[in-house]
């Protein structure tokens, strides 16, 4: 068995092929094992080692990836529910209705990116209170504070432009209203509004316009400005994590 | 010295066993479930069965081309009817009735059909086909493309 095992492991990782995606050797030595983290694309974004204080689940509660992982729930949800879902004022309604009386599994998927749509608002809020609490927005981490609140303006932007989407009774007055508020802003105001609606009422224009938002635009400045966040955390000095037992008691 | 619980309640290799057995068991069932989500339960395609009217909107001797439906009406001389698809067994485009040569022809791959839908030239491997015409109780011809008929079928009126 051993032995069978040992020649199937080799068969695998001594060839070419498999030479030219794994430049490293197995992962049993300090060098090899640094190496699998460090020259693998997903994995590289993770720091090799980490600070034993960062291990304390309970200074961060993981929210930043919690609402990172719902935002991969949104993309692979979305994408699917975009298989059927036609951004047109004859169709979106029905389409939306067909999703949940209709298609195998797609009240699943509809409910599955409504309920992560709202979750990703309160764990993004939660992880900036946390954020905030631990004081981890302090120099020199202050530009990495300003990307998370414009990632939390961008979670705000595309639930909005979500809402629009079913086009129900709800959905219409919800934009009707949102973008009258739009509307308030000092000397541009009107130009605005009829700029995000493209016109004058929630229409047709209104409908392809957040959906473009909701599906293209948002979701692609989202995910850039995600990757600079969690760049920056380990440009601004890693994981923010109690400052450790030495310092505790010397306070 | 044994640990605590050791032996009578769940060893670890099995406890991580059915750990991940579970996490792969729901990434396979996700996927299964992704797949049947992608298969429609509802088309909202024509039908394949409906009406074209009633005998007299087609002069005997007459080939009429629907293109709504992508079918041929034809009325011999005699007054009898036959319904031969416009859709050309190769790949499914569109074929022309030339009424001079009496000849269908498709424009996509030059394949040529006689009158009675026999495949003369081109890439086509078969015949175009007969669909099933009868009389409803309306009085109106009603056309069913899910049942194919021989070339000898007429429905007379």
């Amino acid at each position: 068995m051993k032995r069978t095992l040992a020649w199937l492991r080799d068969a695998i990782v001594s060839n070419r092929v498999w030479r030219s995606i794994v430049r490293h050797g197995y992962p049993d030595t300090p060098l090899d094992q640094s190496l699998a983290v460090f020259s693998n694309f997903f994995l590289h974004v993770h720091p090799v080692k980490v600070h034993r204080h960062s291990l304390r689940a309970s200074y961060t509660f993981g929210l930043g990836l919690m609402a990172f992982y719902l935002f991969l729930v949104l993309v692979v949800t979305g994408t699917l529910l975009m298989f059927y879902y036609v951004p047109s004022v004859e169709r979106a309604y029905a389409d939306m209705k067909d999703l949940e009386f209709v298609v195998s599994f797609g009240i699943v998927l509809r409910n599955l990116h409504r309920w992560a749509a709202h979750g990703m608002v309160a764990v993004v809020f939660l992880h900036m209170c946390r954020v905030f609490y631990t004081g981890s927005y302090k120099p020199p981490r202050d530009f990495n504070w300003v990307i998370g609140v414009v990632l939390l303006v961008l979670t705000f932007l595309l639930s909005f432009t979500g809402y629009l989407l079913p086009w129900d009774q709800l959905a219409f007055w919800a934009i009707t209203v949102g973008t009258s508020i739009a509307g308030y802003t000092p000397l541009m105001g009107q130009r605005l509004r009829s700029f995000l609606l493209g016109g004058n009422q929630v229409g047709q224009n209104a409908l392809l316009r957040f959906y473009v938002l909701h599906v293209m635009l948002l979701p692609l400045v989202m995910t850039v400005l995600i990757g600079v966040h969690f760049w920056r955390i380990r440009k601004d000095g890693g994981l923010s994590r109690p400052e450790g037992e030495e310092h505790a008691r010397a306070a | 010295m044994p640990r605590e619980g050791e032996g009578k309640s769940l060893a670890r290799r099995t406890f991580l066993g059915i750990g991940w057995g579970a996490v792969v068991a729901s990434i396979l069932g996700m996927l299964a479930a992704t797949v049947r989500f992608l298969v429609p339960n509802v088309l909202f395609e024509p039908a394949a069965s409906f009406k074209i009217g009633k005998p007299n909107d087609y002069a005997p001797g007459s080939v009429t081309f629907i293109p709504e439906r992508k079918i041929f009406v034809i009325r011999a001389l005699d007054g009898s009817f036959q319904t031969l698809t416009a859709t050309c067994p190769h790949l499914r485009c569109v074929v022309r009735w030339i009424a001079e040569e009496r000849v269908y022809e498709c424009p996509c791959h030059g394949s040529r059909f006689t009158d009675r839908g026999k495949v003369t030239a081109g890439p086509a491997p078969g015949p175009l086909e007969w669909y099933e015409v009868t009389l409803a109780t309306d009085g109106r011809l009603y056309v069913n493309t899910l049942v194919q008929v021989r070339a000898d079928y007429r429905l007379t009126v």
